[in-house]
């Protein structure tokens, strides 16, 4: 009882920013007939193109590859947001954010809830679309999803932070994460898939490229790929260590940079 | 209770140095001096402020323009930080520095009064009430249901009054929108920002105009240059003020310039 009355209010706060990131989002889309469906329809669509397109192996079904491309691309979309929506974050809404009660921790928290609003609005198409074309996918592998939340939440807080602090003291950084990102969309397994190839530049990118480590998270977590523990360590281990950075980070130049102009 | 208790406290902006720096330092009639540092241009916007409000106190800034008064209230509302020295805040700080800020452009009255109600955490059993009442007080008819960036100055002053009701902090930080509201506004608009204002447990005030000041505050905070010049009851410090802006009319600026070698 004591627990649930600490985080009730944290909980009522989520809540809360859920609510915000739905209105705002449903703004974004005013004077379209569809809304805020275009969101998840606009995955779809583009999911559809490139599972049609790039689909390299025969022996591989294409509801099977469909369902693969999916997976990655929306939570490409969620790690592309992280990057390229926190690049001027303090400089841009903190005075916003101090208007509605939010503190620059809160602003950063917000900007989470909106990236996670709009991945999950992206899952439902993805976990309806499994339970029609491939039920047996999901079962025990369901379990992970805490920890994949988890580990995505912390490492989305502390990437913003480090992305928006590199960009705060080298501007030409925020050009170099744009492109960056679209060049991390190609050489990371979004709609290509390393698993026949054992050499290669795919299979250097499979390995080295942790982006890779992350895009096969939610696939394990849905069935579409094996559970592998040692994609999971890796992501632990970059993960502390992008959030021990984000943290000292955030320790040391939270003062600083509300007075960078 | 709430509380501000700021203790020598130094605040400085910093902007990337860009180009030719040397006409920077060019000291003008108003703002804070500009340092030259290595990376960047400091402006010591505050210098050794110490200042201590306590609930009941309702104080006034006064000054130029760059004298300090907005970095002081963003410094209380914690948007910007204190480089030396300590501040310590209790209480919730409730930050109105211009008229519209904190709303967005392109939503509509409705859409940011219910974004407003949600950041304030109104309950939201409650929140269909308050943007009728909103909707009510502003008068805006018809163009509550329009973009605020289709407002006139008037229309937008007569929302942010209305959103008013909407504010809860117990530290209330305004800067000198308060007096520059449409005078046509209409009385229960007016009632509102005087509730508000009797509400709030610190009060803390810039602005120019002596009638609002005397109006809403007790004590004056003058600033110059980023420093305490005087601090005293609004009947004692503002005649002297306008003294010194009299006089100040007839001095010319001086070319003031300072390197640090950071």
């Amino acid at each position: 009882m004591a627990i649930w009355k600490r985080i009730r209010p944290f909980l009522s706060g989520v809540v809360r920013l859920f609510h915000i990131s739905y209105l705002e989002a449903k703004s974004d889309h005013k004077g379209t007939y569809l809304g805020i469906l275009w969101v998840p329809l606009s995955s779809l669509i583009f999911t559809s193109m490139l599972a049609l397109i790039f689909r390299h192996s025969e022996t591989v079904p294409l509801a099977d590859f469909f369902l693969y491309v999916l997976a990655g691309y929306v939570f490409w979309g969620f790690i592309a947001s992280s990057i390229t929506g926190s690049t001027d974050v303090i400089q841009g809404r903190l005075e916003f954010a101090v208007h509605n009660n939010l503190s620059m921790a809160g602003l950063f928290g917000k900007l989470l809830v909106d990236r996670l609003f709009i991945y999950f609005i992206n899952l439902a198409p993805l976990v309806l679309l499994i339970l029609i074309l491939r039920p047996a996918y999901l079962g025990l592998s369901l379990a992970l999803f805490a920890p994949f939340m988890i580990v995505s939440i912390i490492t989305s807080l502390g990437t913003a932070y480090l992305v928006n602090m590199v960009t705060i003291f080298f501007p030409d950084f925020k050009m170099t994460f744009t492109v960056g990102t679209r060049f991390m969309f190609f050489a990371s397994p979004v709609f290509w898939s390393a698993a026949d190839v054992t050499s290669g530049p795919r299979a250097f990118l499979m390995k080295y490229n942790p982006a890779a480590y992350y895009l096969s998270l939610p696939r394990q977590v849905f069935g579409i790929e094996a559970f592998n523990p040692t994609t999971w360590l890796v992501v632990a281990a970059v993960s502390i260590v992008v959030c021990l950075a984000g943290y000292l980070a955030y320790h040391h130049s939270q003062g600083f940079v509300r007075n960078l102009k | 209770m709430a509380k501000i208790e700021i203790e020598n406290v130094s605040v400085s902006y910093f902007l990337r140095k860009q180009g030719d720096v040397s006409k920077s330092i060019e000291r003008g009639a108003v703002g804070a001096q500009i340092l030259i540092g290595q990376r960047y241009l400091e402006i010591a916007a505050l210098r050794n402020i110490s200042l201590s409000l306590k609930d009941g106190d309702r104080v006034g800034l006064i000054g130029i323009n760059g004298s300090g008064k907005s970095t002081l209230l963003k410094l209380c509302a914690g948007a910007l930080a204190a480089h030396a020295g300590r501040i310590t805040i209790e209480g919730r700080v409730s930050p109105q520095f211009a008229l519209g800020s904190g709303m967005k452009a392109s939503l509509t009255g409705r859409q940011n009064t219910e974004l407003k109600c949600l950041y304030m955490r109104i309950p939201q059993r409650s929140i269909a009430r308050h943007v009728e009442d909103v909707k009510q007080l502003s008068g805006l008819g018809g163009y509550f249901e329009l973009p605020i960036q289709a407002y006139s100055a008037g229309m937008r002053s007569r929302l942010v009054m209305s959103l008013l009701r909407l504010v809860r902090g117990e530290i209330l930080v305004m800067d000198e929108w308060v007096n520059a509201a449409d005078p046509s506004l209409s009385a229960a608009i007016g009632g509102l920002q005087a509730q508000l204002i009797e509400r709030a447990k610190i009060l803390l005030l810039a602005s120019h105009s002596r009638r609002v000041l005397e109006e809403w505050v007790e004590t004056i905070v003058w600033l110059d240059q980023g420093e305490i010049r005087v601090q005293g009851k609004v009947g004692d410090v503002y005649p002297e003020y306008q003294e010194w802006m009299k006089q100040r009319k007839t001095v010319k600026p001086s070319n003031d310039a300072a390197a640090k070698p950071n």
